[in-house]
């Protein structure tokens, strides 16, 4: 697990951290059959990491956020937001319009395949039923749409 | 060059999608992600891609048309290939012109409305990859993440994904249920709630009094509202949603949570005199029309129907 974390985190440092979380919070559930234990742990790793990721990219844009009002209007008070709801909404759709742009821009099999697993949740299965397809073709689809995806939106 | 990089992306891709597969190979994508510093920082990217998309995916609901939608709640229903070679046609037309406005009209929240037609079951996927099954005529309102809790109104069965550090919730007539990663059913209805867990465990707060009661695989609650009380038992048979296979299946149910099932699923109010919602009901309700279905509970339960106003209602036969 932990060589795991190492490759995926690329930093022991941060590694030894998410384990250590890992390890806090699987054994604060008390779960009943588990299934496939090891499968479980890995998923769950893996939310830690990306949380982890999440909450740092969150913390450079309010330190960003912060540094840019600061340079507008140094001194002044940081006024109260009377809708942060707004905003997050707002931002949400923005994101949210983005994203569509990139997707309508995807060649037509994969943008077919993606839409109907992303966006309508249907499974692999269920999506080559029907496209027609065998699931591996889902899948190619699915690897295809995601890597135009990740440069048409280069984070 | 590019096509090197975009093999990665689709590599990372595949290792990406495959995880939530039991045959996952977590030492083969350990070595990949070891081979090269590239594959780390592609897998990254996907991995925070793909959580973008799911955050987003009830507003991309709303704003991306979907070619191959499921058939709307119309009289008529249509073959498949009929509405779906319609709605496509509606597609690219609309492809070329809404996708990147914003909608006129603004819902309050970021939040999502599921609903099962009278009749007719649905399946849902969430944001996160969990599933919901929602019984006929039942309402699922869902936010755009796994921090908001779920809204049901009527019955559904949960398969929900495994997340330690995320627990789902779910709010039903006044009671939440939460859970961490299990399958588990939840009916409610009639100021009842009966919760019967599959698999895993679930912990489930009450309106009326302080604390949780937790749940494991294999056991059944029944919690009523007009009262407080609740009462645990043990399942005879797996949970897996009542009205799956299209038929209502019940076991040991109250007879308060049948009713409410059969209203919601005909879409009309049927009702149940409070001296006998408590009883249980085990058996077998073929779907219908409701007059039908609820004059077979009648006779299966040996229980009279009258009218009531524009309700149909069940109970005890006069005299007794």
């Amino acid at each position: 697990m932990l060589r795991f974390l190492v490759a995926r985190t690329g930093d022991r440092a941060e590694a030894e951290d998410v384990l250590q979380e890992l390890w806090i919070r699987v054994r604060s559930v008390d779960a009943g059959p588990l299934g496939n234990g090891r499968a479980y742990l890995y998923r769950a790793a893996q939310n830690l990491v990306l949380d982890g990721a999440r909450a740092r990219q969150r913390r450079t844009q309010r330190e960003a956020d912060w540094v840019a009002s600061g340079l507008d209007a140094p001194g002044a008070a940081e006024p109260a937001d009377p809708r942060p709801d707004a905003e997050a909404e707002m931002l949400a759709r923005e994101d949210a319009a983005a994203l569509a742009s990139a997707i309508a821009a995807l060649p037509e099999g994969a943008g077919r395949a993606f839409r109907l697993h992303k966006i309508e949740g249907l499974s692999h299965g269920e999506v080559a039923a029907r496209l027609g397809i065998s699931r591996s073709g889902v899948e190619k689809h699915m690897a295809v749409a995601m890597a135009h995806l990740r440069r048409a939106l280069q984070d | 060059m590019s096509d090197e990089i975009d093999d990665i992306d689709q590599a990372a891709a595949r290792w990406h999608l495959g995880q939530a597969d039991d045959a996952m190979d977590w030492d083969g994508f350990t070595a990949w992600l070891e081979a090269d510093p590239r594959h780390r920082r592609a897998y990254d990217s996907i991995a925070r891609l793909d959580a973008r998309i799911a955050a987003a995916q009830p507003i991309l609901r709303q704003i991306v048309p979907a070619e191959l939608a499921e058939p709307a709640r119309r009289t008529a229903r249509w073959g498949w290939s009929v509405a779906a070679a319609a709605a496509a046609a509606a597609a690219v037309a609309a492809i070329g012109l809404g996708i990147t406005q914003f909608p006129a009209k603004r819902q309050d929240q970021a939040e999502i409305a599921y609903r099962a037609p009278a009749g007719q079951g649905r399946t849902v996927r969430l944001a996160d990859g969990s599933t919901a099954a929602l019984a006929p005529g039942s309402v699922l309102r869902a936010g755009s993440s796994r921090g908001t809790p779920l809204a049901l109104e009527g019955s559904a069965f949960f398969d929900v994904r495994h997340d330690p550090a995320h627990p789902l919730v779910v709010q039903a007539g006044g009671y939440e249920i939460r859970d961490v990663g299990t399958r588990f059913e939840v009916m409610s209805g009639g100021g009842m709630l009966r919760v019967a867990v599959a698999e895993g465990r679930v912990a489930i707060r009450s309106p009326h009094v302080a604390g949780e009661v937790a749940l494991a695989a294999g056991k059944v609650l029944t919690a009523y509202g007009d009262d407080g009380t609740v009462e645990v038992r043990a399942a005879r048979t797996t949970a897996t949603g009542t009205w799956r296979g299209g038929r209502l299946v019940y076991d040991d149910v109250p007879l308060g949570l049948v009713v409410a099932d059969i209203a919601r699923y005909g879409g009309v109010p049927v009702e149940i005199d409070p001296g006998v919602a408590r009883r249980r009901f085990s058996g077998v309700i073929a779907p219908g029309k409701p007059a039908a279905m609820v004059a077979a509970l009648a006779q299966l339960t040996g229980l009279d129907v009258r009218t009531d106003g524009n309700a149909t209602r069940l109970g005890d036969r006069a005299g007794r």
